[in-house]
């Protein structure tokens, strides 16, 4: 039984998120020195322990990997393959509580444990209120989502669905991504919302005082990096949910507008974050700023329709054009910098995108 | 005029060649087919879904495919005006509903209204359209995607396995249908692993070691 659960939920789910993880990774222990990466982390938790502000930020994150945790154990649940659970039901209420409980820590084991840690530090330096806070936060949520998963697994007629936003106007296929993201990718664009306005806030306004370009830099590029996934989705949602519009006769500049009218309007939380609250910059770079956002992501389509369609291939690709974006965005030649995205995204696409063949997952 | 030229539209494939991870799956140096019915043989995984998807666009391949002339590669948008493909197991977005999705295709392949109700009524999809995809079953989902290759005004329409997953009354209309658009001048290429039950002649190929081979005889008019 183990074995069979560890295999549907656990392995599938660091499989599915090895990105997400090594993205993360990267940015908790491969962006500082070895020797200082104990310094770090303890700086870290001593932010969000001394500050509510911040303690609260930190628990909307965690709660967002809640969300995408149990959304992928629902997702399993409801799927063809998932239908033979139903048997679960039939075992004793209290080995499917130490099972489900065992399966949740699993996958959000990574969080549990620098929780825990956290709330150890916050004892040991004598911030015991939001020490205790952890501890309970931890416990609860992990509670919690537990039983909603023993909920789902012992009531097979009720099962829940994350509500959908329905837009009063048709549909068109200008903006169907657009759609996607809003209907059947809900909790990834509300964590990746989530984390963008955040690192904006840190930056912008937590952080008003001690205002570095340098440092604003490198929270915009990790904010560009997690929107990578966004043409990834995008290029996945047209070749597999819709294969068949290969068949329709639309020109190819449409077809580019079919990924970069949705890209506009995925970014427009930043955007608009941006221009509200970054005093220190001029109407201009603020546009700059979010035009080449769009840039970027048109770029990272167009090399996903040029033979880096794979996860890993894709991931280097998204590394290396934040790396070579460093460069020009910290001598602010962004307008160049943009005109050069926009004309390799151009290039690519045209000869890549009738050439492209969904590969074999 | 457009009638004109669907009446002639021969669809030919030259020096077409699918590679799979450097294997050949299919070959074919040369092959006109003139307007008629096919009936595309073959056993499982001999490349019958490949060909349908390369006629269709839908996979790059190496050669030449055209329609009376237009090329796939050169001409795309003109040719797969005229050149449409229903999958064997169709998906399409769950959010959309079905009369969204027969609105796309019919504001890129163009065709009529009351003609596509008219197939909707023939098929049994009126009923769901309204109703999101996502909550259709997969004869349902079927009969949407044969509907949808049936819209605009295709000289050939693709319709790979259509009749698996549907109800007897559906296989019934479904047979009307291509025999009264044959008459109209549309042409099919439809594999199937049972023969097609038509009163009217069709022709077989057979997709067999990498390439088809065209049957001399002429089956159906039962």
């Amino acid at each position: 039984m183990w074995q069979v659960l560890s295999k549907i939920f656990i392995r599938s789910f660091y499989k599915a998120n090895a990105g997400f993880f090594l993205f993360f990774f990267f940015l908790f222990f491969g962006a500082v020195q070895g020797s200082s990466l104990v310094q770090y982390h303890l700086s870290l938790m001593t932010s969000f322990l001394q500050s509510p502000v911040v303690l609260l930020l930190v628990f909307c994150c965690w709660l967002l990997y809640h969300l995408k945790c149990t959304a992928f154990v629902f997702n399993v649940i409801n799927s063809e393959a998932g239908k033979f659970l139903v048997n679960l039901q039939t075992r004793r209420r209290g080995l499917q509580w130490r099972l489900y409980t065992v399966v949740y820590l699993a996958l959000y084991g990574p969080v549990f444990v620098y929780g825990i840690l956290a709330a150890f530090v916050g004892f040991r330096l004598h911030f015991v209120t939001s020490a205790v806070c952890l501890l309970v936060f931890q416990v609860l949520s992990a509670g919690a989502f537990t039983y909603a998963i023993h909920y789902r697994l012992n009531h097979w007629l009720e099962a829940f669905r994350f509500p959908t936003i329905s837009l009063p106007f048709p549909k068109s296929s200008l903006l169907f991504v657009f759609y996607y993201f809003t209907t059947e990718r809900k909790s990834l664009l509300l964590a990746l919302k989530a984390f963008s306005i955040t690192l904006l806030y840190l930056i912008l306004v937590w952080n008003k005082g001690r205002y570095d370009n340098d440092a604003f830099l490198f929270f915009y590029l990790v904010l560009l990096l997690a929107h990578a996934a966004i043409p990834y989705f995008s290029v996945k949602f047209w070749e597999q949910q819709f294969a068949v519009h290969r068949n329709m006769p639309v020109a190819l500049a449409k077809r580019a507008l079919w990924f970069l009218v949705p890209y506009g309007l995925l970014l427009l939380p930043e955007a608009g974050y941006l221009f509200y609250a970054a005093d220190a910059f001029s109407v201009e770079h603020k546009l700059a700023y979010c035009i080449n956002l769009v840039a970027n992501l048109a770029l990272l389509t167009a090399i996903l329709y040029s033979e880096a369609q794979h996860r890993d291939e894709y991931l280097k690709a998204c590394f290396g054009l934040v790396f070579v974006s460093i460069f020009f965005l910290h001598v602010q030649a962004f307008w160049f910098w943009i005109v050069v995205q926009s004309a390799m995204a151009v290039l690519l696409f045209v000869n890549g995108y009738y050439r492209f063949e969904k590969a074999e997952d | 005029m457009i009638w004109a030229f669907i009446f002639r539209a021969m669809l030919g494939l030259h020096q077409y060649k699918k590679n799979y991870s450097g294997r050949t799956i299919l070959q074919v140096d040369h092959l006109q087919l003139s307007p008629g019915i096919y009936w595309v043989k073959g056993e499982n995984g001999a490349g019958k879904t490949t060909l349908f998807k390369s006629i269709a666009g839908l996979i790059p391949f190496e050669g030449r495919i055209e329609v009376n002339g237009i090329s796939l590669r050169k001409q795309r948008s003109a040719y797969t005006k005229i050149v449409s493909f229903a999958e064997a197991e169709p998906v399409y977005p769950g959010f959309l509903s079905g009369s969204e999705l027969l609105n796309f295709y019919k504001q890129t392949k163009g065709g009529k209204t009351p003609a596509m109700q008219a197939l909707a009524k023939s098929l049994s999809v009126e009923g769901y359209l309204p109703n999101k995809v996502a909550t259709y079953s997969s004869g349902m989902l079927k009969k949407l995607s044969l509907l949808l290759a049936f819209t605009g005004k295709p000289a050939w329409i693709l319709l790979d396995e259509p009749f698996i997953t549907l109800d007897v009354d559906a296989v019934a209309a479904l047979h009307t249908i291509i025999m009264q658009q044959h008459r109209q001048g549309v042409s099919f290429l439809i594999s199937s692993h049972q023969a097609l039950a038509l009163h009217e002649p069709y022709r077989c190929l057979h997709v067999h070691q990498q390439t088809i081979h065209p049957e001399p005889y002429v089956a159906g008019a039962l």
